[in-house]
């Protein structure tokens, strides 16, 4: 060779991770595979590093399952990552009207995160569930963003990087970190044959948190080898990202006389001392679901109506037995999407509000024609177009107020009063659909409310695949709440299946 | 009352130590309790009031090495936020000990922090142009304390027109370079939808 002419060279991609995984006479496939990958990536190195690498463990985990490397290689062809990976991203979101409170009244140690689990029939496998989720991140652009602070309102705005799904460890819903530049405002974890995404609360609401799920799970089921259809539950990856994913809802009640909702009375709160740690304990009700729809019929009411009796009852055997003015006070989410058919992926909900006095909460069929009443009344659209307008009205009227001056005023205030004007939530995501395919293959979806700052308890709910599933958010180690409604539903012959963190502060 | 069984169905918490779970907490306990001793001490033995310079430095020191922003932790915004605190904390000593040297040493300290920062903001734009803000607030406060120098003094400090001279020079290379994406960046950071 002559001087100074060097032999030609060609990169070699994750060289260590390929010779251990593959033979000899697969690699130079695997490379060729590997640079056109890479020719679809253009991010910070580490990122381009652990993407490759995630492409590589996913080969050779499908191989493992008896595909052809040439059959694997096709399933997870490079062209599904599309430019997402490679092109710059311009795409930014102002906050909606819901979402602009979440980050200003943020600290350390309390945020606004709720999470959906979806629990599969078989063990979830980390390498094709990561590939799922760098194949949906780009269907869901809105989703692949960043919590930034802007001069007047905070805003999301649109990053390029790897989305890693990691091994669960910790408290669900605990504090999610996003202070550097591109670090995303959700969190994909798998444990056993779970698989959860939290959600930073100012992104999206359960509804359009569960449409990511459910669209993630589809994908990974597909990797998978399994046949699932396109169904209600996800959103198709060809299609690209459309306008009225990311529309703020709150923009859609016509202006009118007529402003009202966020004021209220403290709440009655129920006995235990706030753990340090939040939140101190999650646990699952799993419900059969026909049971407790033929006992809602049987007495006349929704599901949502009677679960919110057997709350006020459980609720009133968690507060103290002195005699207060206080009531008990619910928060009821509603989905606003049932009274404006959009298809946004943003925040669209407001809550109602039912409330009882201890003293009138005697069995579950004497309370439940007034809860019924109040359910009525409160998820009136008349009612909720009022609360929206009073909200957009206080953004508009806030909208020239820096964020330096905001911030510690909504900080102050949520941390005076927080959601001390509720003794607990009941957030019902309902029956959730999917194709009958999906159903035979996921066992069940949980949804888990982030804990609450003044109350000791939140409740969540969702249906799907004949199991109902109610979970409680705990604030505190005192478990007259959860052995109350244990007994309640057991009483009402329902016989809750319970599963859970451990008790004490940890899992 | 039935004894309700709850199957465990989440991995064990990490163990991690009385320390990192509660650093911040222990670290404020800390810092005001030092703070408070200081002014106690100070306030009885009375002279100087020498606690202001403690508690001054305990700030900055708080600022640089332990508050984190939650949003947008970067590095131009630490760096901000460090020059801010130091440049009142110079003043604050200035004002303490006396001698007059903070009206010459804050500006100088604040242009030559500021071309620093500039030059990390020029280089790596391609990674940082989303983090901006903070300098732009200290470029505007850099020119503004130099103007109003101008129309203030009779003969204006060098150290001041140095400061307005380095706040321009940043902005205008800032926008000759990258017009169009630090365009795209100023409607994000000043939108009030």
């Amino acid at each position: 060779m002559k001087k100074g002419r060097r032999p030609a060279s060609r990169t070699v991609y994750c060289p260590k991770l390929c010779d251990l995984l593959f033979p000899m006479e697969q690699r130079p496939k695997v490379q060729s595979y590997l640079s056109q990958v890479r020719a679809r990536l253009d991010l910070e190195p580490r990122h381009v590093e652990r993407l490759l690498e995630d492409h590589v463990k996913a080969v050779f985990r499908l191989t493992q399952r008896g595909m052809g490397l040439e059959e694997a290689l096709r399933v997870l062809d490079p062209s599904r990552l599309g430019d997402f990976y490679r092109d710059e991203r311009r795409d930014w979101y102002p906050l909606d009207t819901a979402a602009k409170l979440y980050p200003m009244s943020m600290s350390p140690r309390r945020m606004a995160i709720f999470r959906l689990s979806a629990y599969l029939r078989a063990p979830v496998e980390p390498e094709l569930m990561q590939m799922a989720l760098t194949y949906v991140m780009r269907r869901f652009p809105y989703f692949a963003t960043s919590v930034k602070a802007g001069v007047f309102w905070h805003y999301v705005d649109g990053v390029k990087r790897h989305f890693a799904v990691s091994a669960e460890h910790g408290l669900p819903c605990s504090v999610m970190p996003f202070g550097r530049g591109t670090s995303p405002a959700l969190r994909v974890s798998y444990f056993e044959n779970r698989v959860s995404v939290e959600f930073f609360h100012a992104l999206t609401d359960g509804t359009g948190g569960c449409v990511f799920l459910m669209t993630l799970v589809r994908t990974y089921l597909r990797l998978m080898g399994h046949e699932v259809p396109d169904g209600p539950e996800g959103l198709p990856l060809d299609e690209p990202s459309a306008p009225c994913e990311t529309a703020d809802g709150f923009t859609l009640a016509a202006d009118a006389p007529g402003a009202r909702g966020f004021a209220d009375r403290p709440a009655l709160q129920m006995r235990g001392i706030p753990g340090y740690e939040q939140p101190c304990r999650v646990l699952h009700f799993n419900l059969p679901t026909q049971a407790l729809s033929a006992q809602a019929r049987e007495k006349g009411v929704t599901v949502t109506t009677l679960m919110l009796g057997y709350l006020f009852l459980a609720a009133r055997a968690a507060c103290p037995q002195r005699p207060s003015r206080r009531q008990i006070q619910i928060q009821l989410p509603v989905n606003m999407r049932r009274f404006y058919p959009v298809g946004t992926l943003r925040n669209f909900s407001l809550y109602a509000s039912v409330r009882l006095a201890p003293a009138d909460i005697t069995g579950l069929d004497g309370i439940l024609p007034a809860v019924a009443r109040q359910v009525e009344e409160g998820v009136r659209k008349e009612a909720l177009d009022a609360t929206l307008r009073l909200s957009r009205r206080l953004v508009r009227s806030l909208r020239l107020v820096p964020l330096f001056i905001k911030r510690p005023i909504a900080y102050f205030i949520f941390g005076m009063l927080g959601d001390g004007v509720f003794t607990t939530t009941l957030s019902n995501l309902g029956l959730l659909r999917a194709s009958k395919e999906m159903e035979s293959l996921v066992e069940k979806i949980d949804f888990v409310l982030g804990p609450p700052s003044r109350s000791r308890a939140c409740c969540a709910m969702a249906s799907f695949g004949g199991t109902t599933v109610l979970t409680v958010t705990k604030s505190t180690q005192h478990s007259a709440f959860e052995d109350a409604l244990y007994n309640l539903l057991c009483d009402g012959g329902l016989r809750p299946r319970v599963e859970g963190t451990r008790g004490g502060g940890g899992t | 009352m039935r004894k309700m069984n709850v199957r465990l169905i989440y991995p064990d918490a990490e163990g991690r130590s009385l320390w990192r779970r509660n650093r911040l907490l222990f670290l404020r306990g800390a810092f005001l309790t030092a703070a408070y001793l200081c002014l106690l001490i100070n306030l009885l033995t009375e002279g100087i009031p020498w606690s202001l310079l403690v508690i001054g430095g305990l700030a900055v020191v708080w600022i640089a090495a332990v508050y984190r922003p939650q949003v947008e932790n970067t590095a131009i915004k630490k760096l901000c936020d460090v020059l801010i605190a130091v440049c009142l904390y110079l003043l604050l000593l200035d004002s303490v000990l006396g001698g007059g040297w903070g009206y010459l040493v804050v500006p100088i300290v604040f242009f030559a922090d500021l071309a620093l920062i500039g030059a990390y903001f020029l280089v790596f734009f391609k990674k940082q142009r989303r983090n901006f803000l903070p300098l732009l607030e200290l470029l505007v406060a850099g020119l503004v304390s130099a103007l109003c120098s101008l129309i203030a003094a009779r003969r204006p400090e060098w150290q001041l027109i140095v400061l307005g001279a380095v706040s321009l020079g940043i902005m205008i290379l800032s926008v000759a370079l990258f017009r169009k994406p630090l365009m795209e960046e100023i409607k994000k950071k000043f939108h009030t939808r």
